[in-house]
């Protein structure tokens, strides 16, 4: 894997891009040169001043410093990006173990919530949820999070059908191993293959429903430094000539999904070319 | 084919059921109306006889029971900031979302598909990477930023669009272009991936070796098996745009259903949020029996048994 990594120069761009994002997230509170919260109305759609400063990528409607909120609001969204997914693993992993394993009523009702699921677009049903539950950073991270399940559940039951039957989970069972450590001894790690792919693709989905919902004011609350926030604040001031409060968050947010995908691509590939991806 | 569509009709009921019902709870269990609706100043008793009038005092499902019966007989319920039925407020609006859809997936197809077999037929060539790129960064773009994109380029800048509401052609444009950004991105890469598969076959290598014009290898033999899946693929991106272009009509100020949707949850309007989330549903039923049948006639191998 480490070889195919050197061999592909783009996953390389990838990688770099994504840790190098990752990085200024993490100090964020050690390099961002202002108070990302901090209002100042006499310096209200300042232009951006580039590297001479005080605000390096200008200010926005209220007076705060792009460049400081846009490390602060990377911070969100990558905190928001694996805490949801994780939880999408966990359950969507979960239920699909059970579900392959014990196949009958559990697995029919399951699967069927999944297609259920699955017919809609992920966005919709994210916009739904939502509307319903209101915003906030955690209460988001847990809708977005289960809201992802579906996938997940679906492939790893496919593999998990297809693991049950194998000789050596007949040599556990003839040992005396139990339901639960079969499943979470012999099962579980000969499915993962296919969910890293899966996580992959999702987690760019992920960060960019939660910058979309904030956009549209069904997200995070207007406290919470998160780029969709930002770019909703500054691009009704794009007709008096601002375009730094709206274009500027943007291209982080897509430098960082691009990150993620061009990581993502490479992964699908040495893991298994066969695989294909679904949206 | 009969039986087969009779069941997908009977399962999307159910979808559709479950969808109305789970978005009424919660939505009951949620929020007051009351409050946004009367004025700040407005009385106790006031109050009273606006939720008696509404029927909010009653249980969550004495509502639903009633809603569901009323629902049968094509009443979602009026809307309590309208005060009009809210199925009409929302079938007034579908047209000017489905325009948006519908160009949408015509445009970029009509783009992706030469695109992404152009790039198959000359993998790692220069062209072929331009277009690899590209797609990169169309499938990374957030939706509603491209939109911004758009218009700070064509109507800030340069003055050439309307940048809001609906018209003749030139309001279609930027919307359109917006949300075809993604698609035609995906397209390109499914069809690429798509052509890549197929032409590495036996019978590419058999036309091959007849001698048969490399643009007929490409375009009959190749294209013709690399348009099944993609069929399937481009239907979901179909219903995937519908919510989407919640988002492109709020940035456009598009007259459609989607924005009436985001004002009415910020209003508490719930039988408008409802009447969206059930033509929604119908929406779905239609695309994914579409997508069904068109797949048995372009595939003759597929039987619905």
């Amino acid at each position: 894997m480490a070889r195919s990594l050197r061999a592909s120069p783009t996953a390389i761009a990838g990688a770099v891009l994504l840790l190098a994002l990752a990085t200024m997230a993490l100090f964020a509170p050690w390099i961002s040169p202002w108070d990302p919260q901090a209002q100042d109305l006499s310096r209200r759609l300042v232009a951006p001043t580039w590297l001479a400063g005080p605000y390096h990528l200008g200010t926005d409607a209220v007076g705060r410093d792009l460049f400081s909120n846009i490390l602060y609001g990377l911070r969100v969204s990558i905190v928001f990006g694996v805490l949801s997914l994780v939880i999408s693993v966990v359950v969507g992993v979960g239920a699909g173990v059970v579900a392959g394993f014990y196949r009958g009523r559990v697995d029919s009702m399951l699967m069927r919530a999944a297609d259920m699921q699955l017919s809609l677009p992920f966005l919709l049903v994210a916009l739904a949820a939502a509307a319903i539950w209101g915003r906030g950073l955690y209460k988001l991270i847990v809708v977005i999070g289960v809201i992802g399940w579906a996938e997940f559940a679906r492939t790893v039951r496919g593999s998990t059908l297809a693991i049950r039957e194998k000789e050596f989970v007949e040599a556990a069972r003839a040992l005396g191993a139990v339901d639960h450590r079969i499943m979470a001894r012999h099962i579980l790690p000969n499915v993962l293959t296919p969910v890293i792919v899966l996580m992959s693709v999702a987690l760019p989905r992920v960060i960019v429903a939660e910058a979309t919902l904030s956009f549209l004011g069904l997200g995070m609350p207007l406290t919470t430094p998160s780029l969709g926030l930002l770019i909703d604040g500054g691009y009704k001031y794009l007709f008096s000539g601002a375009w730094w409060p709206s274009i500027t968050p943007g291209l982080a947010l897509m430098a960082l999904v691009i990150g993620i995908n061009l990581v993502g691509d490479w992964l699908r590939d040495a893991l298994d070319p066969r695989l294909y991806q679904r949206r | 084919m009969t039986r087969f569509l009779f069941n997908r009709l009977v399962q999307m009921i159910g979808v559709f059921l479950v969808i109305s019902m789970v978005i009424f709870m919660l939505l009951v269990f949620t929020g007051d109306p009351i409050e946004l609706l009367l004025p700040p100043a407005a009385g106790i008793d006031q109050i009273e006889a606006m939720r008696e009038r509404l029927g909010l005092n009653q249980p969550w499902y004495v509502q639903y029971l009633k809603f569901l019966r009323s629902a049968l007989r094509g009443d979602l319920g009026t809307s309590f900031y309208f005060h009009e039925p809210a199925i009409r407020l929302v079938l007034e609006r579908l047209p000017a979302s489905l325009e948006l859809v519908i160009w949408t997936m015509l445009i970029s197809t009509a783009i992706a598909i030469p695109l992404g077999v152009l790039a198959a037929a000359r993998p790692n060539s220069w062209y072929d990477r331009g277009v690899l790129l590209g797609s990169l960064v169309g499938i990374s773009a957030p939706t509603f930023w491209i939109g911004i994109v758009l218009i700070a380029l064509f109507v800030v800048t340069l003055h050439a669009l309307p940048s809001s509401g609906r018209g003749g052609w030139q309001h279609l444009v930027l919307p359109v272009a917006t949300l075809a950004f993604y698609r035609i991105a995906l397209f390109v890469r499914l069809i690429r991936a798509g052509m890549l598969d197929v032409l590495s076959q036996d019978f590419i290598r058999t036309a091959r070796a007849k001698g048969l014009y490399e643009r007929v290898i490409i375009y009959r033999h190749a294209l013709k098996n690399t348009l099944i899946p993609f069929t399937t693929i481009a239907g979901i991106q179909m219903g995937g745009l519908i919510a989407f272009a919640v988002v492109t009509e709020k940035i456009f100020a598009w007259p459609g259903m989607g924005r009436l949707l985001l004002i009415s949850i910020e209003r508490l309007d719930y039988p408008i949020v409802v009447a969206y989330a059930i033509v929604t549903a119908a929406l779905f039923v239609v695309i994914n029996l579409t997508v069904d049948v068109l797949y048995a006639l372009i595939d003759p191998r597929i039987r619905y048994e």
